[in-house]
């Protein structure tokens, strides 16, 4: 039990001449919940894929719960669990029935799969209909239950937040913190800085294939800053928003100033509040913004 | 249905036209007669009307459509859809959803191919002429038939563990179908081409040959699931080392 859930070692995937991911070190360490944040395209649905056994490596090698998911592909998913980032159903198949069939496969009984039904608001009367006439969230809730009903030692989930809304995103946040709770580990995959850092424990930054960093979530948040745009009445008070820490002025244009804030921002919000400001719009960082960051810092 | 059905109306012709049907079958010029008997085709004994339908293209398109189509929505509907990733991902291996579909396919073709000889004993039955039906014959050529089709199934389900849509499969199977099915007749009626019989599935029915009891049906059968294991252990191949 003390090994990792996940370790990768040189992972490799190449399409023909396209990189899916290239020569990927990983390690993830059992009761956590493991950020996997890169923008559309970094390879993250690829890494996932060599996890779970559909896609063979092309060099490297993965070991997830201590075996060869390619080889010991049965044995391993038998303890996972998992959502795929494009949740395909068998249409025909109510709800209930796909959780019956889907989940009797696991030699697991399915023991979390009421409450998490209760928890993510799929009801009685949704089960009983086909998967067709499912709405894009209610897809995403029973596969999230799919995924998690047996309480799986590894939950592997692709994009698990996509069509939810607030409330849902905000119970499944529960639902993972208390699978942690249980030891259980989380592989979290998201395009969404502010989702990563919101549930997430450490995260892992991919681009283009390649691992950027990993990093812990507060670490993480620490780095991370937000493009603020202001516009005064009276001239914007320029030098004492210099002054502060963290704080770069980047545009300023008489009554509008642009800047960029790091760490903690009372006391940039303090000297705003103090020059009555007529507009003001906060921008965060996006992953992209996040990596360039990372390769200023390895060009420097 | 679609088969018993016909085979029901073979029945009901046969027992009010089969004087002016044999009388008919004597009238056609001898190059033509020779040629449909060359080919299996004579409906001068019911045994030999029957040969007709088991031939028809009734149950060949019903057989062929269950075959091809179950081959194709095995692998590559499922990865063209999407469902592969829900059931890929579960603790089974590939070899067992294999088997699944195989044998679920297997079943299909059981069904539609046993309703020609169920179709014969209904008819002989609700037509009173069990008398000129000899039905042990009638089961052996079902068997051969199936076994026929269970090969087809064999060469699509190869097809579909190599590709990614159901178009596809649909396209190579059937054109491969329709081009074994032709160097069969064409062994038939040309004899310089006789030897290719051997190397397409439809050789292998001989539909007069096995009604008439002249010909067991076993040997056939035999080749015939010989080829659908070695197509189903070459899919099984190509789908154990391929990315989903």
């Amino acid at each position: 039990m003390s090994e990792a859930a996940i370790h990768t070692r040189g992972l490799t995937k190449r399409y023909g001449r396209t990189i899916g991911i290239d020569d990927l070190d990983l390690e993830v360490r059992r009761g956590e919940i493991f950020g996997f944040l890169g923008a559309n395209g970094a390879g993250k649905t690829t890494t996932i894929r060599l996890l779970m056994g559909l896609l063979h490596p092309s060099a490297g090698g993965a070991t997830v719960l201590g075996a060869d998911p390619w080889r010991d592909g049965p044995a391993v998913r038998a303890r996972m669990g998992y959502l795929p980032g494009e949740l395909c159903l068998y249409e025909h198949m109510t709800g209930a029935q796909l959780l019956d069939r889907l989940g009797g496969l696991y030699p697991a009984p399915p023991s979390r799969r009421d409450a998490l039904l209760e928890r993510l608001g799929l009801g009685a009367d949704a089960l009983r209909r086909k998967a067709r006439t499912y709405s894009h969230g209610m897809k995403q809730k029973l596969g999230l239950v799919l995924a998690l009903q047996h309480d799986p030692e590894l939950a592997v989930l692709d994009e698990p937040t996509e069509g939810l809304d607030p409330v849902v995103r905000a119970a499944l946040r529960a639902v993972l913190r208390d699978a942690r709770e249980r030891g259980r580990t989380v592989f979290y995959s998201t395009h969404n800085l502010a989702e990563a850092e919101d549930m997430c424990d450490r995260v892992a930054i991919v681009r283009g294939g390649r691992m950027v960093v990993v990093e812990d979530v507060h670490a993480l948040a620490a780095r991370r800053w937000h493009r603020v745009e202001v516009e005064f009445a009276d001239g914007a008070p320029v030098e004492a928003l210099a002054a502060l820490a963290g704080v770069t002025v980047e545009e300023w244009d008489g009554a509008r100033v642009r800047l960029r804030a790091t760490g903690d921002v009372a006391p940039l919000l303090a000297v705003l509040a103090a020059h009555c400001p007529l507009r003001l719009q906060v921008h965060g960082a996006t992953v992209e913004d996040l990596f360039l960051e990372y390769y200023r810092e390895s060009a420097a | 249905m679609g088969v018993m059905v016909l085979m029901l109306i073979t029945f009901g012709m046969w027992k009010g036209l089969s004087g002016a049907l044999t009388e008919m079958y004597f009238l056609l010029p001898d190059e033509l007669r020779l040629a449909l008997e060359a080919h299996g085709a004579q409906w001068t004994t019911l045994m030999g009307y029957l040969g007709l339908v088991y031939q028809h293209p009734v149950p060949f398109t019903l057989l062929g459509m269950s075959a091809i189509g179950s081959a194709a929505r095995a692998i590559a509907g499922e990865v063209e859809v999407g469902t592969a990733d829900l059931l890929f991902t579960r603790p089974l291996g590939r070899g067992t959803v294999l088997a699944a579909h195989v044998a679920g396919a297997l079943a299909r073709l059981v069904v539609i191919a046993g309703a020609l000889p169920t179709g014969v004993a209904l008819g002989a039955t609700l037509t009173h002429q069990w008398e000129l039906v000899d039905f042990g014959p009638c089961v052996a050529a079902a068997a051969v038939l199936g076994a026929l089709f269970a090969c087809v199934f064999g060469y699509a389900l190869l097809f579909s563990a190599l590709a990614r849509t159901v178009t596809t499969v649909y396209a190579t199977a059937a054109g491969l179908t329709v081009t074994l099915y032709l160097t069969s007749f064409l062994a038939e009626v040309k004899p310089e081409w006789e030897p290719l019989k051997r190397v397409t599935p439809f050789g292998y029915y001989r539909v007069q040959g096995l009604l008439s009891g002249e010909r067991p049906a076993w040997p056939d059968v035999a080749v015939l699931l010989a080829a659908t294991a070695a197509s189903v252990a070459a899919a099984w191949v190509v789908l154990r080392r391929r990315d989903l």
